[in-house]
């Protein structure tokens, strides 16, 4: 898919905080864990931040917070988009129990921009491309502007199977096979800079498929940390807001769809152990509407609480029920997903794709800890939608865990051997090519990854600019900096 | 079959179905395992009634098919049915089921748009993966 999953996330933004980024410093290593500060900090992300906020629209509403992190601009360049009144009674809900709702920004246009069109509130974001361009897809946002100065060719239809490296370590050719052939034939096509984001799983997968003279155990693999360190994210819950417990003036509201909820709650974002742990970095909790897709929803009545299979008139009076007597909410837990030995990808020793390839094969681990806080933060979240008289309440934290959220696998660092990446995202011993996808992450910051994967990437451009001009990205004044634009350069940059 | 609340035949259940399988992308496995529950589920009827299924009446079909999902692979196969039921009542019409949007009625459902169309629907003529406002983007070589 041109664009890959950003076509397909529901664009809740959320930057990480500077505590994120120096995890270890801050609450100490943790035992069994394998936790490391990252080489760059917040100072050093926050104008990328900001400028994913201009040039892929970020729209929501700064409020004052104890866990507020500092921001170069006042405010978000778009305002938020709609709000369902079901955002109005989590606050008041929060508010009762002492908690501070938050707007929840999102990777949404709320009016025309750059091309796009604005939000028409289709209420299918996740797990479906945005019909008018307000989300900001990698596809609609920066791929479509770059297509559009004639400077950016696509191939779809390709699928990268080895990076072929020399003697020097560096990247020579990137192989590829045209899907759309019958026999598999591989292409090759060659350029100074690669920059490899395929999502951490696949992109560690290709690193490891592409062994060269310089680099025996797959590219940036000769210490044996390709794969390693992935991490992923927590689980969550909900509940049903029955239409018969309600005041009858509240319920043609809560019927509406299409609005949003965009609500999330960062009290716990740092916390002190009940159990006497000590501080303990926490995290968030997202509220949300469930998912409209129909026939999934309908699919979830088909088995009772005994696991018995349901038909026929009882299954039609359950959907019948689900549909229409009550609103569904969920909740999305985030936490800092401890990376450990345990959870990693290699290459399957049998199993090939289609095209002869070994596939990725994934070990899912986890730290107990992770669950501790997951289950702490779940609690608080039910104890909302309780407060919100919600019925049915129900909560899972995992460590098997939800797949869509991956991040790590070739975390950057300034040691080699502890790292596939070094601080500008440049896979070591291959001075030209770069990974800028999740799998740079050594630790996940507890909100979703993907506003930091794109602020990454395109500090990782800047990165590549610079190169290309002979210089490090420290020295280029093209960087961007806080609070200023970069120099002017000749590139066309409409927007900044 | 009950007032306002389509059923199996209403939302046109089999037709969807069998245009499912007619389908060449069709997984042949499932395909297999579709058309094999069928003949199981005869013949155990066969075998205990010493008819046909589809010639028992109601009561009894019920009774038979409670015990055909005792099993495991009896389960998986009503499941499976069952979630393609659930698929005509509210897929796109256009894909043979729902008809009329009879069951989006029935359950107040609001369905995503732009509708499919014939030329962009699952199955349909194969697309290029692009979309028509973008230049610059070219098949490989």
């Amino acid at each position: 898919m041109v664009g890959g999953a950003t076509n397909l996330m529901s664009g809740f933004f959320q930057r990480l905080k500077p505590a994120g980024f120096r995890l270890r410093s801050e609450y100490g290593p943790v035992e069994g864990g394998s936790v490391i500060d990252w080489p760059i900090g917040y100072d050093d992300l926050e104008p990328y931040y900001g400028l994913v906020e201009r040039r892929v629209g970020v729209s929501g509403r700064v409020v004052d917070h104890p866990f507020r992190e500092p921001r170069s601009t006042p405010d978000f360049p778009y305002p938020p988009t709609g709000e369902h009144p079901m955002a109005g009674l989590i606050e008041r809900a929060c508010a009762e129990l002492g908690y501070r709702a938050l707007p929840l920004p999102r990777a949404i246009l709320p009016v025309p921009a750059m091309d796009r069109g604005a939000c028409v509130y289709g209420n299918y974001c996740g797990s479906y491309g945005c019909n008018s361009g307000a989300k900001g897809s990698a596809r609609a946002a920066p791929l479509g502007q770059a297509v559009a100065t004639g400077r950016c060719a696509v191939r779809p239809h390709s699928h990268v199977s080895r990076l072929v490296s020399g003697a020097a370590g560096r990247v020579e050719a990137v192989e590829y096979i045209d899907t759309t052939s019958a026999d598999g034939r591989r292409q090759r096509v060659s350029a100074r800079i690669v920059v490899v984001a395929c999502q951490p799983i696949e992109s560690a997968r290709l690193l490891l498929l592409s062994p060269g003279p310089a680099h025996p155990d797959g590219l940036g693999n000769n210490h044996g940390q390709v794969g390693r360190n992935l991490l992923f994210s927590a689980g969550g819950g909900g509940g049903a807001l029955h239409y018969a417990d309600r005041d009858p003036a509240e319920v043609p509201g809560l019927k509406q769809r299409g609005l949003f909820i965009n609500r999330t709650l960062q009290d716990w974002h740092d916390y002190d152990d009940p159990a006497g742990g000590g501080r303990r970095k926490g995290g968030s909790i997202d509220f949300l509407f469930r998912h409209a897709n129909a026939i999934a929803r309908a699919n979830s009545r088909k088995r009772g609480a005994d696991g018995r299979l349901i038909w026929g008139k009882p299954l039609k009076d359950r959907i019948h029920a689900y549909f229409t007597e009550a609103r569904h909410l969920r909740f999305e837990v985030f936490n800092d997903w401890t990376p450990v030995d345990d959870c990693f990808v290699t290459l399957d020793p049998d199993q090939t794709d289609r095209w002869g390839l070994p596939v990725a094969r994934i070990r899912l681990g986890y730290h107990p800890r992770d669950l501790e806080v997951g289950r702490f933060l779940a609690r608080k979240g039910a104890g909302v939608l309780k407060q919100l008289g919600a019925r049915d309440i129900r909560w899972r934290v995992s460590g098997s865990p939800p797949q869509n959220l991956v991040a790590g696998g070739c975390r950057f660092g300034t040691d080699p051997a502890t790292s596939v990446l070094d601080p500008d995202c440049r896979v070591h011993g291959a001075e030209n090519c770069f990974v800028s996808d999740g799998s740079f992450m050594p630790t996940g910051g507890s909100v979703a990854y993907t506003w930091t994967v794109y602020a990454n990437a395109f500090r990782v451009a800047d990165g590549i600019i610079a190169q290309l001009a002979g210089l490090k990205l420290r020295e280029s004044p093209n960087v961007h900096r806080p609070g200023q634009a970069p120099a002017a350069t000749g590139r066309s940059e409409k927007n900044a | 079959m009950e007032p306002d609340a389509p059923g199996a035949g209403d939302v046109h259940a089999t037709a969807y179905l069998d245009r499912a399988l007619a389908q060449p992308a069709f997984d042949s496995k499932l395909r297999a395992f579709l058309l094999d529950g069928i003949r199981r589920l005869d013949g155990h009827a066969r075998q205990l009634d010493g008819r046909p299924f589809a010639d028992i009446g109601a009561a009894r079909r019920e009774e038979l098919l409670q015990g055909f999902v005792a099993e495991r692979r009896g389960r998986n196969w009503v499941s499976t049915l069952i979630g393609y039921t659930l698929e005509a009542l509210l897929a796109d019409p256009i894909y043979g089921g729902n008809p009329g949007g009879i069951g989006w009625a029935w359950l107040e459902h609001d369905p995503g748009r732009p509708r499919p169309t014939a030329a962009n629907r699952a199955g349909g003529p194969a697309l290029s993966g692009i979309d028509p406002p973008v230049a610059g983007i070219s098949k490989p070589e």
